[in-house]
């Protein structure tokens, strides 16, 4: 079907049809590369297990307050896939439950960091140049200049370990990345004609923003967002593998490893499979947001 | 302008950076719920005792006063306070682990320079054969695998499966350091003139920093071989060739130095970002440097030593950044003469 | 065959895309003769320029080279390897771009560049510092380049499009001997400007008595300099003359399209353009390749590429409307 064919068909007349049109045409650049659609696969996985924990880990009740100390250390086996830790808990369930936080957390975290993130850049962005821009970007300056990890770890030190406390934290120090983004996109889109002409035409700065510059933003920011869940659950079991976080017994991917590495190397399985778990989540994210990238990116000659 | 105004710019902007982040840690550090005084002493100790306590670290003074006197203390004596935990300095405890870290971090950017920047240049070079897809592979799983999971793996793979390399620890146990000069056992061994010392020490670091530097090193590696590939079909480069330019020449010279612009500032953030993982990697080597000393007194709630830790960590980071960004004026004449590239 | 410098002979070049392959150059016949001007003419996509990357040896890594052979001085570069390649250009090849921001490389001085193109290019004997300077500042000189110790020490940002276009020129000055290949050399300057450069360009290749490849969409510019010119169509020539012949006398309809668009500032009347687009690369007719576009296509333009036919005074077309030695266009 070339691509004639496709704009002359009747289905572009309506915009339902110029939606699904957009949508299948995305779809065939983003399956084009077998391992985009691997990071899909991945994604969909675990987002599955974390939304269905409870029906689909075999031993929902290990990932509260358990113990058995009979069964404790055990290695891996066909009862415990992934063995057993130092209580007697089975490893794959608590990893799949820590999933349920992963997503969570992720999703808390770019739910409050990108609008502010995007928001502060366009502002800046716009006005680039202006006493508005200064102090946007050298406050954001401030945050960036400190690796968000180490950021993270200090706000979540100070605060209560919880797991409401460690999201507060890595949002904190996750937004400005967001603005700095965006801010570099707009800077340079606002010099675009289609800006300008929307300018002279009496159009508000806020239909400018949001309906001029925002809309040529977004293929990067959704990149960047799918890549951020995976880079999100790693600063998160960080956090957790130092005892910020989810507090035990809840099960957090981070604290899991801390357990295990004191036990290596007897038990080794208790430290590798959560930290395997980790590379798991980062990888389909990673290979999603690379997908979605080529996907949305112009075509070129 | 000119490479000197630039880099005075960049400093004064330092500056207020650091400024700005004493404010914000020291903000964090007193809005700290909970009595720092009363957690240092426990529980049962006297009011009394408590309170001089509270006197003591101006904690009974309003916020204002109290940044204030801490800043003095900072700058015109270089006085942190005393360690909350370990009863000690601050400075001290920072002198003694510091070096330790900067060890670390310091033998992982070279790995992640050296590594990153010649993978990429191979993998470039031998575009879309099977070097190339090899090392687009390895870079991946480098990328995805965070620095604590390559350390679980390496620690159970050359420690314990084949005993090559030991699993704890800056020295082997029982052995003496060498006599103190910069505090890093690398250097001052070689200072002493004790190889055995320095070995001792470096093989100490190897796995830990490998880890470290897998994840930076990949994302290098990959950015490097875009960015040349980017610019292998740039006119100059077509150019220099139809004039006879040899390959090599064309790709060392001519190809490499624009190419490096974009990998050498990832590779800074990710240097200044390593800080941040090394506790974790330090606390599976067991391996006793600031990071870990800073999770410790972080969970402590040891206010003092948290802004000195977070004081010291940012100047480091800036000194970094400045550092790059000189690095990046020189590589690209286009960021000191207009600012700005493109 | 010792008075013709160059000899390309059938060239086919595909690139390898996702998902098919681009054949972009189908058959190109193509040859220039010492101290000749000549033009190279067709629009944009052509493959003009893919030629002379071809003919550089500067494809990129996706492209391949099915069929064809390219002489220089008699010997065929495509046979050649990597280092007998180096000495084979650095003798008297130069070429100068269409855009001369990207032509300099942004992160090295024009002094830096220049010494390397001057120290290459005679072979592989590089020559003395000392000289190299002066050879590069009497070409930054020559290209009537203001200041030029100044310049040897500036970086390409700091200059003007139109003074780039003079680097690109001077980098020729220092070096070119046998062959100078502008492409586009004036497309991104200024009015004012095309005129100083074109001339810089004539008088250059008349001084050196080096051989000319002009590539350019612009008819009037290939009229003004060349003594013979190829008129390019997907991939394909399809014309070829003395400037003269062509101008008064197009044959191919591709070539007459061209010449009837040139709006006239006289006469009256709108240009006409020629209907249609250039072919996919992906799936090209089979046949002629300007076929579908063709008002005259008759009945064999579809089977296979015409051959060049011969219509007198070395007036070459390749095109089936003559296939009988003259015009049977009336018979479509």
């Amino acid at each position: 079907m070339t691509t004639e064919g496709m704009l002359t068909s009747s289905s572009l007349k309506n915009p339902w049809g110029r939606t699904l049109y957009s949508l299948k045409r995305t779809w065939y650049k983003f399956s084009r590369n077998w391992l985009s659609v691997l990071g899909l696969v991945i994604v969909v996985t675990i987002v599955f297990l974390a939304v269905f924990a409870p029906y689909v880990a075999p031993y929902p009740q290990h990932a509260g307050k358990f113990v058995d100390f009979k069964g404790k250390n055990q290695p891996p086996s066909w009862q415990h896939l992934m063995g057993t830790d130092t209580i007697g808990r089975d490893i794959l369930s608590r990893i799949i439950f820590a999933f349920r936080n992963a997503l969570l957390m992720a999703i808390v975290v770019l739910a409050v960091s990108v609008p502010l993130g995007t928001l502060t850049g366009l502002t800046a962005g716009y006005y680039s140049g202006t006493w508005t821009d200064t102090v946007i970007m050298r406050v954001t300056d401030v945050f960036i200049s400190i690796p968000p990890i180490i950021l993270a770890l200090s706000i979540a030190a100070v605060l209560k370990p919880t797991l409401m406390n460690s999201m507060i934290a890595v949002t904190v120090s996750w937004w400005p990345w967001y603005t700095r983004m965006t801010y570099s996109l707009a800077s340079s889109i606002k010099n675009e004609y289609y800006v300008q002409a929307a300018e002279l035409t009496g159009a508000s700065k806020i239909y400018i923003l949001f309906h001029e510059i925002l809309p040529n933003c977004s293929s990067s920011l959704f990149t960047k967002m799918a890549l951020d869940v995976g880079w999100v659950t790693l600063v998160g079991a960080a956090l957790s593998f130092v005892g910020l976080g989810e507090q035990p017994p809840k099960p957090a991917l981070g604290t899991m490893i801390a357990e295990g590495v004191e036990r290596m190397p007897a038990q080794w399985w208790i430290a590798l499979f959560p930290a395997l778990a980790i590379m798991f989540v980062v990888l389909g994210f990673n290979l999603f947001g690379d997908g979605i990238r080529d996907a949305l990116s112009p075509e070129e000659a | 302008m000119r490479l000197g105004p630039f880099i005075l710019r960049r400093l004064a902007i330092s500056i207020f950076v650091l400024f700005g982040l004493s404010v914000l840690i020291f903000l964090i550090a007193r809005v700290v719920p909970g009595d720092p005084a009363r957690m240092a002493l426990g529980p049962r100790a006297p009011v009394d005792v408590v309170e001089r306590l509270r006197q003591q670290m101006y904690l009974d003074k309003p916020l204002l006063q109290q940044y204030g006197l801490w800043l003095r203390d900072v700058v015109a004596h270089g006085n942190l306070g005393d360690s909350l935990l370990t009863r000690r300095p601050v400075k001290q405890d920072i002198r003694e682990f510091f070096p330790a870290t900067l060890e670390l971090v310091g033998l992982t950017a070279i790995f992640i320079i050296i590594a990153g920047i010649s993978l990429g240049v191979i993998s470039a070079r031998y575009a879309n054969t099977w070097v190339d897809k090899v090392v687009r592979l390895f870079s991946y799983l480098g990328i995805v695998t965070p620095a604590f999971a390559w350390a679980v793996i390496l620690m159970l793979l050359f420690c314990f499966v084949w005993h090559l390399f030991p699993s704890y620890g800056r020295l082997t146990e029982g052995v003496t350091p060498p006599v103190t000069i910069t505090g890093m056992y690398t250097i001052d061994s070689l200072l002493n003139g004790r190889l055995d010392l320095f070995w001792d020490a470096v093989v100490h670091l190897i796995l830990p920093a490998i880890a470290l530097a897998l994840p930076p090193m990949s994302q290098a590696a990959r950015l490097t071989r875009s960015s040349m590939a980017d610019n292998q079909n740039k006119d100059y480069i077509a150019s220099m060739i139809a004039y006879g330019v040899p390959n090599r020449v064309v790709t060392g010279k001519y190809l490499l130095k624009p190419s490096l612009i974009s990998p050498i500032t990832v590779m800074a953030l990710d240097i200044a970002a390593t800080f941040g993982y090394a506790f974790m990697v330090e606390k599976v080597f067991g391996f006793p440097g600031l990071a870990r000393y800073g999770i410790q007194v972080m969970l402590n709630k040891d206010v003092n030593a948290i802004v000195g830790v977070v004081m010291v960590l940012g100047v480091v980071f800036i000194t970094l950044n400045i550092v790059v960004d000189i690095i990046v004026a020189y590589l690209d004449p286009r960021i000191r003469l207009l600012g700005r590239s493109i | 065959m010792s008075e013709t410098l160059l000899d390309i002979k059938n060239l086919h070049v595909w690139f390898k895309v996702y998902g098919g392959v681009l054949k972009v150059l189908n058959g190109v016949n193509f040859n220039v003769k010492f101290g000749e001007k000549v033009g190279l003419v067709g629009e944009a996509g052509c493959g003009k320029t893919t030629t002379m990357k071809a003919l550089l040896r500067v494809l990129p890594n996706l492209a391949l080279i099915p069929e064809g052979d390219i002489f220089v001085r008699g010997k065929n570069i495509l046979k050649l390897n990597s280092r007998e390649l180096a000495d084979l250009r650095g003798r008297g090849l130069s070429m100068i771009f269409q855009d001369p921001t990207s032509a300099l490389n942004p992160v090295f001085t024009i002094g830096q560049q220049l010494y390397d193109i001057i120290k290459y290019s005679a072979g592989s004997s590089g020559q003395k510092v000392a000289n190299k300077k002066n050879v590069a500042l009497s070409a930054l000189h020559e290209a009537r380049l203001p200041d030029p110790e100044r310049m040897l020490d500036s970086y390409p940002i700091q200059l003007s499009g139109g003074m780039r276009q003079r680097v690109c020129i001077a980098s020729a000055i220092a070096t070119a001997r046998d062959l100078l290949i502008a492409d586009e050399p004036t497309t991104n300057l200024d009015v004012t400007i095309q005129d100083q450069v074109l001339r810089l360009i004539g008088d250059l290749v008349e001084k050196k008595g080096a051989s000319l490849i002009l590539i350019t969409h612009s008819l009037g510019l290939a009229r003004e300099i060349t003594e013979r010119v190829y008129v390019m169509y997907a991939g394909n020539m399809i014309e070829m003359a003395a400037t003269s012949l062509l101008f008064k006398k197009p044959f191919h309809p591709y070539t007459q399209g061209l010449l009837a668009s040139v709006p006239r500032l006289s006469g009256g009347g709108f240009a006409e353009g020629i209907p249609g687009r250039i072919p996919d690369y992906r799936n090209p007719p089979p046949g002629c390749r300007f076929e579908p576009r063709c008002q005259y296509a008759f009945e064999p333009c579809s089977k296979a590429m015409p051959p060049y036919i011969d219509v007198g005074d070395g007036h070459q077309v390749a095109c089936y409307l003559y296939q009988n030695g003259q015009e049977d266009r009336k018979n479509a």
